[in-house]
């Protein structure tokens, strides 16, 4: 009995590791692709061990929305964001840009809006991943970072998959 | 009656009870005296013990080198592959067998890399506690379903880092009155669980237990000590605890004598009440520290004296106090279980061997042992004296210090004589308080005067060989064990150190007239032990001397090792450097001198062993010599190798388990440092270590399968698994 329970629990643990793994991975086939503009960080902060510490625009967005929001006593717990096109310096276009619109009130999405679920921490926002993780040593190639490469699923949850220069491409360290 | 270790039987020996003989005979019986089976076994486990070793960390650091080469899926794979191949493991030898406990308890750790690597991969910006979170859940089940105290510490630890990275201050969440709470009613819980078990359930294993209480009340006790001495300035939040300290003190003592009764009563712990006794003495201490008792008068030699006489009355009081509890305890858990003494009696491995002696006319009676003798405190009552001793010795050095002429190296010998001499009655004295208390006067004496003769005698060589002399000397003088490893140990550092300084322009391997002799003196006295033993005078001095004498070789190799190899800027030349021939002076003669340190005894005994035996003397002897030859030659590449063995050979002798464990350590450094200085990549480097890992394993098969080693194995056994 004892051991049916053990492989029943072993079993229940490896089932919820494939599951977790199966969500990610389909969030990476079937999210919708979308930029994220960084904000200005301490670049003494910005490199800690072997990750790097993250802002994004749309935080400051929210955290100002949520200001003054703050007598609505409502606590949204997601924003809703619009795709538009960008443009580089270089005069290229960022299809996928994501820009604050409101916080989520319940009414449904436009054309074009996602949502992207976020949660506070001390009077932070904290919606994307604030930490970039890659192999110690090569944090240099990241110092040109501009935008977080994510994969949003319906719910607004998301992954970050990439951070990419001011042009839109993938930062690769050789 | 005592356990029937070597130690014991030692001890009966030095006291005279019994002969040289009866001695060897009784160690012979009770296999603390290694015969060829006995060294074939223990060699064997040894290979297979560091073959493991070995080859386990080559596949790690293997793994680790290509770890970022390698897709997500492989290091999910690979970590989830651990979780299942430990559970698995587990349920196969059976989650109750030891084996299995341990495997359950690799399937509970081995989810939180799991986790990690999830987290690193799918960069979601879940933050660090969530992950604890989960793998405390994960843990938590574990321990339900798996029943054993390990998982229920691991589930602890996890929740506790998942309460410290949520609330984000780690000293402020340990100091909180909450977690001492939520540590408490764990503990709650476990007792009431432990009282409805068996007696011989899991559940009544008191390690976890105390940890709790440990928990709470380091806690608790950190916090009201602060709150006391510095009132409104310590901030950390009191949730539902009234300002007024006096008042919360009154009731933290009152619940901690409570707690006191109701160990001493039901459960019959010590533990538990030794330490609310000492956190209330941690309380009057923070309560005089408050008043400013003496601080105000400005004076001191008068503040450190005055309070190092409290801090030893504080601990006599304790002493006497947890002294007649153990007692007490003791005699009533004696009454309790007085129908079971007699069968204790009939099971004890004494009357056998008393019997075996008799029986070859080697005793005429069995030795009593002395029922006077104050039974040894447990080991946490000898800390917590241990702890008081160290603090009266430190303030009373601070009074002694004061008095110093700080100008001069002559009125610092003068105070360190006077310190050292202070120590010799306490040390005699022995126990738990005096005797750590004499230790640190002893230990502070001799550094002064190391101390005040190089001011005095500044730059000159010839110090170094008197610091020895003078170390050397005081080891017989110090009734203490632990000085006097401590004191053989820089002795033996000191010597070539003062060597290489005074004859800097000779070649290096002249320090092998210090190495070969002090190896071959180490060997011969463990060699001669029967005959020295039975000298109370000699068997109190040697043991120690010749364990620090082994640790100060294990000490200075590494120094050298550490200063002489520059590895970081020509790798290539330092690999060159460990062929034989250009090995560092001071490695090779540690390298020459165990080797001959393994060789005697191996040859004495073999001889003894060759005399008994109708063998012929090749058989017994060819065999030593082809691996004493063989390990010399490969400590050329590992120069600590031979050393360890050195230690291996020293703790299997001994029976000294502390030993072994110490020169395997030892070894795995050695080893793991000889291949990370290899100008390699990384990916080879861990293939080599693993391949040396297959080689020792593939030795440990070799012996176990092999026709030549048949004569060594017992009669029967051939090639056992």
């Amino acid at each position: 009995m004892r051991k049916a329970c053990l492989l029943a629990l072993l079993a229940a643990i490896l089932a919820g590791s494939v599951g977790m793994i199966a969500h990610r991975e389909i969030m990476l086939a079937q999210g919708v692709e979308a930029f994220l503009p960084l904000a200005p960080r301490d670049p003494r902060a910005l490199m800690t061990g072997d990750y790097m510490a993250l802002d994004y625009r749309v935080n400051r967005d929210i955290a100002q929305a949520l200001r003054k929001d703050a007598a609505s006593r409502t606590h949204p717990r997601r924003a809703v964001l619009r795709l538009v096109a960008g443009e580089t310096p270089g005069g290229e276009a960022i299809p996928n840009l994501l820009v604050f619109v409101r916080l989520d009130d319940g009414s449904p999405l436009e054309d074009g809006e996602l949502f992207l679920a976020f949660r506070t921490r001390e009077h932070l926002v904290i919606s994307a991943s604030p930490a970039f993780h890659f192999q110690e040593g090569r944090g240099g190639a990241y110092e040109r970072a501009r935008y977080g490469r994510l994969r949003l699923s319906p719910s607004g949850a998301s992954l970050l998959e990439a951070l990419c220069d001011a042009e839109g491409r993938d930062i690769r360290p050789e | 009656m005592p356990s029937l270790t070597r130690n014991a039987l030692c001890r009966l020996r030095t006291r005279g009870e019994l002969g040289a003989a009866a001695w060897e005979e009784a160690l012979s019986f009770a296999s603390f005296r290694p015969g060829r089976r006995e060294w074939l076994e223990y060699w064997r486990g040894l290979l297979l013990a560091c073959g493991m070793l070995l080859f386990v960390a080559g596949i790690v650091f293997f793994i680790a080198a290509n770890w970022n080469g390698m897709h997500r899926f492989a290091r999910l794979g690979l970590t989830g592959g651990a979780i299942l191949a430990f559970g698995l493991a587990s349920l196969r030898l059976g989650p109750d067998s030891p084996a299995g406990k341990a495997c359950l308890l690799a399937c509970g750790l081995a989810v939180g890399p799991h986790l990690a690597v999830f987290g690193q991969t799918y960069q979601t910006g879940a933050e660090l506690w969530q992950l604890f979170r989960l793998w405390f859940a994960v843990l938590f089940l574990l321990a339900l379903a798996g029943r054993q105290s390990a998982l229920w510490l691991a589930a602890c630890l996890t929740g506790n880092l998942w309460g410290m990275l949520y609330y984000g201050d780690i000293v402020r969440y340990l100091l909180l009155p909450e977690y001492a709470a939520a540590s408490l009613a764990a503990l709650a819980a476990w007792e009431l669980a432990a009282w409805k078990a068996d007696a011989s359930s899991w559940l009544r294993a008191r390690w976890l237990p105390r940890l709790l209480y440990l928990n709470a009340l380091a806690g608790l006790t950190v916090t009201l000590c602060a709150r006391i001495v510095m009132g409104d300035r310590f901030g950390v939040p009191f949730l539902f605890l009234p300002r007024p300290e006096m008042w919360t003190v009154f009731l933290y003592t009152t619940a901690c004598l409570g707690g006191c009764a109701l160990y001493r009563l039901t459960i019959r712990d010590l533990f538990m009440p030794a330490l609310a006794l000492a956190s209330l003495a941690s309380l009057l201490v923070a309560v005089l520290a408050r008043e400013e008792f003496l601080f105000d008068s400005g004076s001191v030699p008068l503040i450190s004296l005055v309070w190092g006489l409290i801090i030893v009355g504080l601990t006599a009081v304790l002493a006497v106090v947890l002294m007649r509890l153990q007692r007490d305890m003791a005699r009533e858990a004696a009454l309790k279980e007085g129908g079971a003494a007699g069968k204790k009696e009939k099971s004890s491995p004494w009357p056998p061997l008393w019997a075996h002696l008799q029986s070859l006319g080697l005793l005429d009676s069995p030795p009593a042992f002395p029922a006077g003798d104050r039974p040894e405190s447990p080991w946490y009552v000898r800390i917590l004296l241990a702890i008081g001793g160290w603090l009266a010795a430190l303030l009373f050095l601070v009074f002694l210090a004061f008095f110093l002429d700080r100008t001069g190296g002559g009125a610092l010998i003068a105070g360190s004589l006077l310190a050292m001499a202070a120590a010799y009655p306490l040390l005699r004295a022995g126990g738990a308080f005096t005797g750590n208390l004499g230790f640190v006067l002893a230990l502070a004496g001799a550094g002064g005067v190391l101390a005040g003769t190089g001011l005095e005698v500044r730059r000159s060589a010839m110090l170094f060989f008197f610091w020895a002399a003078f170390l050397a000397a005081t080891i017989p003088l110090m009734p203490s064990a632990a000085y006097r490893v401590l004191a053989s140990l820089a002795a033996v550092c000191l010597v070539p150190a003062g060597i290489a300084k005074s004859f800097a322009g000779l070649p290096d391997w002249l320090m092998m007239v210090w190495w070969l002799p002090l190896c071959a003196a180490v060997a011969l006295c463990w060699s001669r032990e029967k005959d020295w033993l039975g000298r109370p005078r000699l068997a109190a001095v040697l043991p120690p001397a010749l364990h620090g004498a082994f640790a100060g070789m294990e000490v200075y190799l590494l120094a050298v090792l550490l200063f002489s190899l520059d590895v970081p800027s020509r790798p290539s030349v330092q690999f060159f450097l460990l062929r034989l021939g250009i090995i560092p002076g001071s490695a090779l003669g540690l390298l020459v001198g165990p080797a001959l340190g393994l060789l005697i005894p191996a040859w004495l005994a073999a001889g003894e062993e060759a005399s008994r035996a109708a063998s012929p003397k090749w058989k017994t002897f060819g065999p030593i010599l082809a691996c004493v030859a063989v390990l010399t030659a490969a400590g050329c590449f590992v120069p600590g190798l031979i050393l360890t063995l050195f230690g291996f050979a020293l703790a299997r002798r001994l029976d000294n388990a502390a030993l072994r464990n110490a020169s395997g350590f030892c070894f795995f450094l050695f080893v793991l440092g000889h291949y990370y200085s290899l100008a390699l990549p990384l990916t080879t480097k861990s293939l080599l270590l693993a391949a040396t890992g297959a080689t020792l394993l593939g030795a440990f098969r070799l012996i176990h399968r092999a026709p030549f080693f048949a004569g060594f194995r017992p009669h029967g056994e051939i090639g056992h698994a």
